[in-house]
């Protein structure tokens, strides 16, 4: 008995022919499954807020589906993706600040978390205050550095696909990186939360020092 | 970078030392960056430090509820472009309503004035003695007059001879000889208005 057809597409290429020439739906689903967490992630660091997050993420798949089928594949999916995502979380930011006008580094309000199954209320509240806490954080980084840091370090993306996103030599990406881990970890040690990550530290740096910069 | 050397520069090891601190080197690269670090312990040091301090990090995953949340877009995004795909088919039909609505127009203005309740009408108006002859056909301002009188419940007036309704307006344009006509209606409406 032949096995019933798998329902995922290996590659970018695949899934763009299927679109063209196959099960549309089919291959809609894979590509938004394949990149719901990214185009997601991209759109709430831009906008600070889930439910923008999310009004963002569908109309950036509505759009890619509207132009799919004239993909050049000059550049990945994902490169192309990244523009589309930053285009409409930029046009939405420009709507919102005619409405209200809330900088970036306040623009984390107290949301509602799902809270995870394992964690108890207590832990699942602490946890979302310390994202609230770091994405905060991210957003006080310069934009490039933001992203660089981001991308390469959450998303695991390379340099070169990076490079192609946010149009930086791979010299400057690595500075960038560098530069926003460096950042990031003083703050950490730093910050509210400076205890927790103190405790972590080999015994030699976390004594006497009040104030760790690195 | 010194591609013939064993070891980099402080600047091109800072370049390199959080993607060795993550294990983000090949190994080739991380080892040429272990040499390197010998020669500056105080980046040493920075890498044991960051180590320390993005493994509590990922520990602590705050970026977790961004899987969670993004979830269920897939279902999301499939049913709003079912309907926006709906809602595509059904603008074609919003695009030809008006289109439909000025044919029809356009339409009553320039029937034949017998051919319907509207010629019958005009043809049996008892309010002059004398009654011209209406064309066969109107021309296309007659006819929007004609149908704004209609509608607007004016009566309609036939014409003493001589005050003739021009058939045609060769160099007006058709705002102009809908100007002059109402005018001219005008006209009548006030001279029978004013006769004894």
């Amino acid at each position: 008995m032949p096995a019933p057809q798998a329902l995922s597409l290996a590659s970018d290429e695949e899934l763009i022919e299927e679109f063209r020439n196959g099960d549309r739906e089919r291959a809609a689903a894979q590509f938004v499954r394949r990149y719901q967490r990214f185009v997601y992630s991209v759109a709430y660091r831009y906008l600070g807020r889930h439910e923008d997050a999310q009004d963002a993420a569908q109309e950036v798949f509505l759009r890619a589906f509207e132009h799919l089928h004239r993909f050049q594949q000059r550049s990945t999916l994902r490169t192309w993706l990244y523009r589309i995502t930053v285009r409409v979380a930029l046009s939405m930011l420009r709507q919102r600040r005619r409405f209200e006008w809330t900088p970036l580094s306040q623009a984390f309000p107290e949301e509602g978390e799902p809270a995870a199954q394992t964690s108890t209320p207590e832990q699942a509240h602490e946890r979302q205050e310390f994202e609230q806490y770091f994405l905060r954080l991210l957003s006080t980084l310069p934009e490039k550095q933001r992203e660089t840091f981001v991308l390469r370090y959450f998303e695991g993306l390379s340099y070169e696909e990076i490079s192609q996103m946010l149009g930086t030599s791979i010299g400057g990406l690595k500075a960038n990186y560098f530069l926003a881990v460096r950042k990031i970890a003083t703050a950490l040690l730093n910050g509210p939360y400076a205890e927790e990550f103190r405790r972590r530290l080999p015994q030699h740096r976390s004594n006497g020092a009040e104030r760790t910069d690195i | 970078m010194e591609q013939s050397g064993r070891t980099y520069s402080r600047a091109e090891l800072e370049q390199l030392l959080a993607d060795y601190a993550f294990g983000q080197l090949q190994p080739e690269e991380a080892q040429r960056v272990e040499h390197s670090l010998e020669l500056y312990p105080d980046l040493a040091a920075e890498v044991e430090l960051l180590r320390h301090v993005f493994a509590h990090l990922d520990e602590l995953e705050p970026m977790r509820s961004l899987e969670q949340r993004s979830r269920n877009l897939s279902v999301q995004v499939l049913q709003r472009w079912q309907q926006e795909g709906a809602r595509q088919s059904w603008r074609w039909v919003r695009l030809l309503l008006p289109v439909a609505g000025l044919g029809l127009l356009l339409w009553l203005g320039l029937r034949p004035p017998h051919s319907d309740s509207l010629g019958h009408h005009l043809s049996t108006s008892e309010t002059v003695q004398q009654v011209e002859l209406l064309p066969e056909t109107l021309s296309f301002s007659e006819g929007l007059l004609t149908f704004a009188q209609w509608s607007a419940g004016i009566p309609p007036v036939a014409r003493p001879p001589g005050t003739a309704l021009p058939v045609a307006l060769p160099t007006a344009s058709a705002a102009d000889s809908l100007w002059q006509t109402l005018l001219l209606e005008l006209e009548a409406l006030d001279a029978e208005a004013t006769a004894p």
